[in-house]
C-alpha cells in the first residue's frame, strides 16, 4: 500500500486521513502535541475526527523539509524520515504580512500578525493598550474582543472590504471599540515603537501597535512545499471565518485529488 | 488536568510519580510530548504560601461541616 504524510491535524488532515483509510497508509504530522489546529483539542468534531482518521499520529513534530519521496520531520526524538507517496499541505492559513499588504515606513516595534495577538492577549500580554486592528473578518473581530478582554483602553478597527457578515454591533463594546470602513494603512510611524497610521483616507490614527488581520493565504512553511509539485497537494480552505464544514470540504477534495494521483502512478 | 503554554491550553496526563534524589518526580505528557515535573524542598515555602489560602479554607469547611454535625 502506498504511504501518505500529511502535514496538519485540524479537521482538514484529519478528514483527509480518514478518507484515505484502505487506499494509503497515512501519517499526520502535527506541530502542537495535540489534534485539532485551530477548532481545539476539546472539540467534540476533533475527537470524532481523530477517531475516525484512522491515521498513525506523530504529534509535536515540526515538518521542516520535503524531497519529493521523503518528508523530514523533528520532534523531541530527533529526526524522521517519513517516505511518501504523495505529501498533503494542511497547515492551515495566515493573515498577510506587512510587506504583502504594502505597507510603508519604518520598521518600529508593535506590529504583529493577529494571530500572534490573540495567543498572547490569550496569555495576558497585551501587544498595545490602543492598536489599530487591519481587518474587518474573523481574526480582526478575535482579536479587537481578546485585546479588550486582556485590558486594551481603546481598539481601532480599519476594514479595507467592510465588515464580515454576521458580526453585528451588538455585543460589542461600543464605548472603546471603533471601526472606520473602507479604509487601510498605507504607512506606519514612530521609532522605537509604533506611534500612528496613516490610512488611505487620509486619516491619520494614533495608536501603539498595528495588528494584521486582513486577507487569509495559505501557511506554507516546509521547505521543499511552497510551490505545488506533481505529488504535493494543498488543502487549505481559505474561507472567512474558518468553518468545520469547509474544513471538512478541503479535507474531502484533497483526499480525492491524492487517490487520483495514487491511481495515475 | 489542563496547562496553559504559549501555544494554548494542553492537556496533561500524569504516568507516574517517583522519589528521586530528594525530589518528587510527576511523569505524564502534555498533548504527545513526554513531560516532567520535579518538586524539590526549595520549592515547599512557595508551594506552602500558595496553598495557605484554599487549606485554610478547607479546614474552615471541615470544621463547620464536624460542628453542623454535632449540633
Amino acid at each position: 500500500m502506498p504511504e501518505v504524510v500529511i502535514v496538519g491535524a485540524g479537521i482538514t488532515g484529519l478528514t483527509c486521513a480518514a478518507e484515505l483509510r484502505g487506499h494509503a497508509g497515512v501519517t499526520v504530522v502535527e506541530r502542537v502535541p495535540v489534534t485539532g489546529g485551530v477548532h481545539g483539542w476539546e472539540a467534540t468534531e476533533t475527537r470524532e475526527q481523530t477517531a475516525a482518521s484512522g491515521a498513525r499520529l506523530l504529534l509535536g513534530a515540526t515538518a521542516v523539509r520535503w524531497d519529493g519521496e521523503r518528508l523530514l520531520a523533528m520532534d523531541q526524538d530527533g529526526a524522521h524520515l517519513l517516505p511518501a507517496s504523495v505529501l498533503v499541505i494542511a497547515t492551515g492559513t495566515r493573515p498577510l504580512g506587512r510587506a504583502e499588504l504594502g505597507i510603508a515606513g519604518p520598521r518600529p516595534a508593535g506590529i504583529v500578525a493577529a494571530t500572534v495577538a490573540v495567543h498572547l492577549a490569550e496569555n495576558g500580554l497585551l501587544v498595545g493598550r490602543r492598536p489599530l486592528v487591519m481587518g474587518g473578518g474573523d481574526w480582526a473581530h478575535r482579536a479587537a474582543n481578546e485585546l479588550l478582554e486582556a485590558g486594551a483602553e481603546r481598539v481601532t478597527m480599519a476594514c479595507p472590504d467592510g465588515v464580515l457578515a454576521g458580526y453585528a454591533e451588538q455585543g460589542e463594546d461600543l464605548d472603546h471599540l471603533r471601526k472606520i470602513h473602507g479604509a487601510r494603512p498605507v504607512r506606519v510611524g514612530g521609532q522605537p515603537r509604533v506611534q500612528y497610521v496613516e490610512l488611505s483616507n487620509g486619516d491619520v490614527q494614533a495608536c501603539d501597535a498595528l495588528v494584521l488581520a486582513h486577507g487569509v493565504v495559505p501557511l506554507r512553511n516546509v521547505d521543499g512545499a511552497v510551490w505545488d509539485g506533481p505529488r504535493t497537494v494543498y488543502a487549505q480552505p481559505a474561507a472567512d471565518p474558518a468553518t468545520v464544514a469547509g474544513a471538512r470540504t478541503a479535507g474531502s477534495e484533497a483526499a480525492r485529488a491524492v487517490r487520483s494521483l495514487l491511481e495515475s502512478a | 488536568m489542563k496547562v496553559t503554554s504559549p501555544i494554548g491550553e494542553l492537556p496533561f496526563t500524569v504516568r507516574g510519580v517517583t522519589f528521586e534524589d530528594g525530589h518528587v518526580v510527576v511523569r505524564g505528557e502534555l498533548g504527545a510530548w513526554r513531560s516532567r515535573i520535579e518538586v524539590g524542598g526549595e520549592d515547599i515555602p512557595m508551594l506552602a504560601r500558595a496553598l495557605r489560602g484554599p487549606l485554610i479554607a478547607a479546614g474552615a469547611a471541615a470544621a463547620a461541616l464536624v460542628l453542623l454535625r454535632r449540633l
